[in-house]
């Protein structure tokens, strides 16, 4: 049944102590018991109950900044891999870059996603920039918000 | 930046008292005689259904007969009917009285110690038995006379049996006598006794004679032989006189009488029975289930059309009635669209019966002959002489109008006169007094059709103004009713409600299968069972709770408007509150500032922001209201399903936390 009831044995479990001490809110299909989930869980309580409809939208910032992000930890883990096999000076770089193309585990692949990472975060923050310069945020109460990114 | 010049002002602070703790309980607000509905409901969904009873019975002396066929202004009140449906306050008020009198439970009749003066209530309908009840419980002496051969007046003529049972209009009756009240039956005034030596014998008179007496349909061909007013179809049938129907039915009227009166001619034999209402079915002063159940039952539905001309054979018997159709036009005076006739578009419906039911009128007979030269309606139906009719209408007996008795030297013996408007004698608003001193007013007599509940509740208010009367009262003073709000409003970090309370559906009240429905006395309405009864009760909202937020502890996290399964609570920039009491001038005083707005129309009382709360801020107020007169007559009362329930504020056994 909707409301969780059921009979007999299904029953007779649902209200045992056991049951009920693992499961202290009923099947969250009303917004009060939706709401008990979200606060009663160890994970979810940090995030809001409810959101606007149109804060979660994804033309609200089409997620450049955590593409902006993800693109920048990704330069930072190939970067740290490849710092290996790569000394920056005159006279190595070429012999390392070949090296990298040919010898070095998954290097082709570390290479290229270094380098096309690198290229698209600055798309990328160049876009964010421009989007939250035009929604505005720096004045209060979430200018912090603003400054920082 | 946004200005806050720009920003308008939305919202008007008010003071949160006893006042406004009390019109949040709307369906106890929206109850004439101000029924403790929510009081009953939480005590049903605790499976305290006598106790329960005890608080439907107090305020309303028709109670029975309301478990039955209220109209329910309290459902159309219900707070949950923005979550999902109201409750079913009615089949659950039906469920307890019918639990009280098949257990056999006492009745619990309070009396007061006799004062000494004697009252006369003319009329035993809902109003009269109202005002009996209240007088005689205050330990007047009063003597109810009706002019029907029992008690119940337009629920005993004009509700059919197979909607309301005829015993339980006798357990209504029966309540009232309880309280001293004696019935005089058989006793028609202004035919068998006049109101002036009616007013002779006793201190006070309450005229609570109804209305049920037709108003003419002023259309061509109305006093054919086949035409029978609703009221009077109804009364006969009800009375159980012999009331042949013909094979084809036209019922004119969009009212319950019209519906009574269809439902009524399907079981008396007639082979189809259609209503033609001149307006649209949203128009139409039935409600919804009411509707769909006559629909159920095979009667058919003509809307827009008003009728032109009822059309006889050369024996003088019906044979047809002539429509024409209607269009919508604008409101007229009384809020409702006015239904304008579109010329041409004439139809004609062959029937040999036309049952209109459009309007009603008070007996002014009963004022004597002043008020009979004002009778609207068409004349008065003889209910002690039965008239077998070899035709459909014949028994109708001729006008009664200025049949006043006289004394044995030819004078008249009722020479009051009244101040009339439209065919209604005019009362004092307050008092319900006439103006002839000690003579009162009241119900349907002076309102026109109206409810079963509002006349109750009219009767009720009258035998305050005539207690207050016989106790000496005139003029201003006997106008404003003092009042004496006893209150005591608890506030709690803790509350439960019942387990799936928000979940639940409104529960179907179970009907009779149509098979079972041909019989006259046959009752439609199955009702609720125990089950049923509870799970309804536990839907209850408990309005009697309100959140309350602690300002100077409060520090505007939000975490409770965040949390609130309803969107209840929320913040808003301070320019778009006013107000003008004093704690206004400093908050406006601010540059900027937050308000905290409780939208209490959809709390579901569901206590998430009382435990969200970090500074504890918020809280779940009760209230517990007793609201009366300085001599100690309870007007209304708000607390007894805490008394009564002795689990404060828990209701049902289990809690899902």
């Amino acid at each position: 049944m909707s409301n969780g009831e059921g009979g007999g044995i299904g029953r007779f479990i649902k209200e045992s102590a056991l049951w009920r001490s693992l499961f202290r809110q009923p099947y969250p299909n009303t917004s009060r018991t939706r709401a008990l989930a979200v606060m009663n869980n160890v994970f979810l309580h940090l995030h809001p109950v409810r959101v606007k409809r149109h804060a979660v939208r994804y033309t609200y910032t089409f997620c450049l900044g955590g593409i902006s992000f993800f693109l920048f930890l990704s330069l930072t883990v190939t970067g740290v891999y490849l710092m290996f096999f790569y000394v920056p000076s005159v006279s190595r770089a070429y012999q390392d870059i070949q090296a990298i193309e040919a010898s070095v585990a998954f290097g082709t692949l570390v290479r290229n996603m270094h380098r096309w990472a690198a290229h698209l975060m600055v798309l990328t923050v160049f876009l964010h920039m421009i989007r939250v310069f035009y929604h505005g945020p720096t004045s209060r109460p979430v200018s912090s918000t603003g400054w920082s990114g | 930046m946004i200005s806050d010049t720009a920003i308008p002002l939305r919202f008007q602070t008010a003071e949160v008292g006893v006042d406004w703790l009390q019109c949040n309980i709307e369906c106890q607000e929206g109850c004439p005689v101000n029924t403790n509905c929510r009081g009953y409901l939480m005590l049903a969904a605790e499976g305290r259904f006598e106790e329960g009873y005890i608080l439907a019975r107090d305020p309303n002396p028709v109670a029975a007969i309301c478990g039955y066929v209220c109209s329910a202004p309290c459902e159309k009140a219900c707070r949950r009917a923005d979550i999902d449906k109201p409750l079913a306050i009615r089949a659950m008020k039906r469920f307890l009285v019918d639990w009280h009198y098949a257990n056999n439970m006492p009745d619990n009749v309070v009396v007061q110690a006799p004062t000494g003066r004697n009252v006369a209530v003319i009329g035993a309908g809902p109003a009269g038995l109202a005002a009996a009840k209240e007088l005689g419980g205050w330990g007047h002496e009063v003597h109810v006379y009706e002019a029907l051969p029992s008690g119940g007046g337009t629920t005993l003529i004009g509700v059919p049996a197979f909607r309301l049972p005829r015993d339980v209009i006798e357990l209504d009756v029966n309540w009232v006598a309880k309280h001293g009240v004696q019935f005089h039956y058989n006793v028609e005034i202004g035919r068998d006794i006049t109101l002036e030596q009616l007013r002779e014998k006793h201190d006070a008179v309450v005229v609570a004679a109804g209305c049920m007496y037709p108003v003419a349909m002023n259309t061509p061909g109305e006093e054919l032989d086949g035409v029978i007013y609703g009221v009077d179809f109804l009364k006969r049938a009800n009375l159980g006189q012999p009331q042949p129907v013909g094979e084809h039915v036209v019922i004119i009227g969009g009212g319950y009488t019209a519906m009574d009166s269809s439902r009524t001619a399907l079981r008396l034999g007639a082979k189809t029975s259609t209503i033609v209402y001149r307006r649209g079915p949203d128009e139409m002063v039935v409600d919804e289930e009411e509707q769909h159940e006559t629909r159920f039952e095979g009667v058919r539905f003509e809307y827009f059309s008003s009728p032109v001309e009822v059309l006889g054979d050369e024996r003088g018997k019906v044979n047809g009635i002539t429509f024409v159709r209607t269009r919508l036009g604008p409101p007229d005076q009384s809020g409702r669209r006015s239904a304008e006739t579109i010329p041409g578009s004439e139809y004609t419906v062959p029937c040999d019966m036309v049952i209109p039911c459009t309007s009603q009128a008070s007996d002014n007979n009963v004022l004597g002959e002043f008020g009979a030269k004002l009778n609207r309606h068409v004349g008065v139906t003889d209910t002690r002489t039965i008239v077998d009719g070899g035709s459909l209408s014949s028994w109708r007996t001729a006008p009664l109008n200025g049949t006043t008795p006289t004394d044995a030297q030819g004078n008249s013996l009722n020479d009051l006169e009244f101040e009339f408007n439209r065919g209604n004698v005019t009362i004092n608003a307050d008092t319900f007094g006439t103006n002839v001193d000690g003579i009162f007013a009241v119900g349907d007599f002076v309102t026109g059709p109206a409810t079963i509940i509002e006349a109750a509740g009219l009767g009720r208010r009258a035998a305050r103004s005539v207690d207050r009367w016989l106790a000496g009262l005139r003029g201003e003073e006997l106008e404003e009713l003092p009042v004496i709000n006893r209150a005591v409003i608890t506030q709690s970090l803790e509350h439960d409600m019942p387990r799936f309370y928000e979940a639940t559906e409104r529960q179907e009240i179970p009907m009779a299968p149509p098979e079972l429905r041909r019989d006259f006395t046959s009752l439609v309405e199955v009702g609720y069972d125990t089950r049923g009864a509870i799970t309804e009760g536990t839907r209850c909202l408990q309005c009697n709770h309100n959140i309350n937020i602690d300002g100077p502890r409060c520090i505007l996290c939000g975490l409770c408007a965040d949390v609130c399964p309803e969107g209840v609570i929320y913040m808003i920039d301070k320019a778009q509150v006013g107000g003008d009491d004093p704690e206004q001038g400093f908050f406006q005083s601010w540059p900027r500032g937050i308000a905290m707005i409780i939208d209490e129309e959809r709390c579901i009382r569901c206590n998430l922001c009382v435990e969200r709360c970090p500074t504890n801020c918020i809280t779940m107020d009760r209230l517990e209201l007793e609201r009366f007169t300085p001599d100690g007559k309870v007007l209304l009362e708000s607390y007894k399903d805490n008394v009564l329930g002795q689990v404060g504020q828990q209701a049902g056994a289990a809690v899902d936390r």
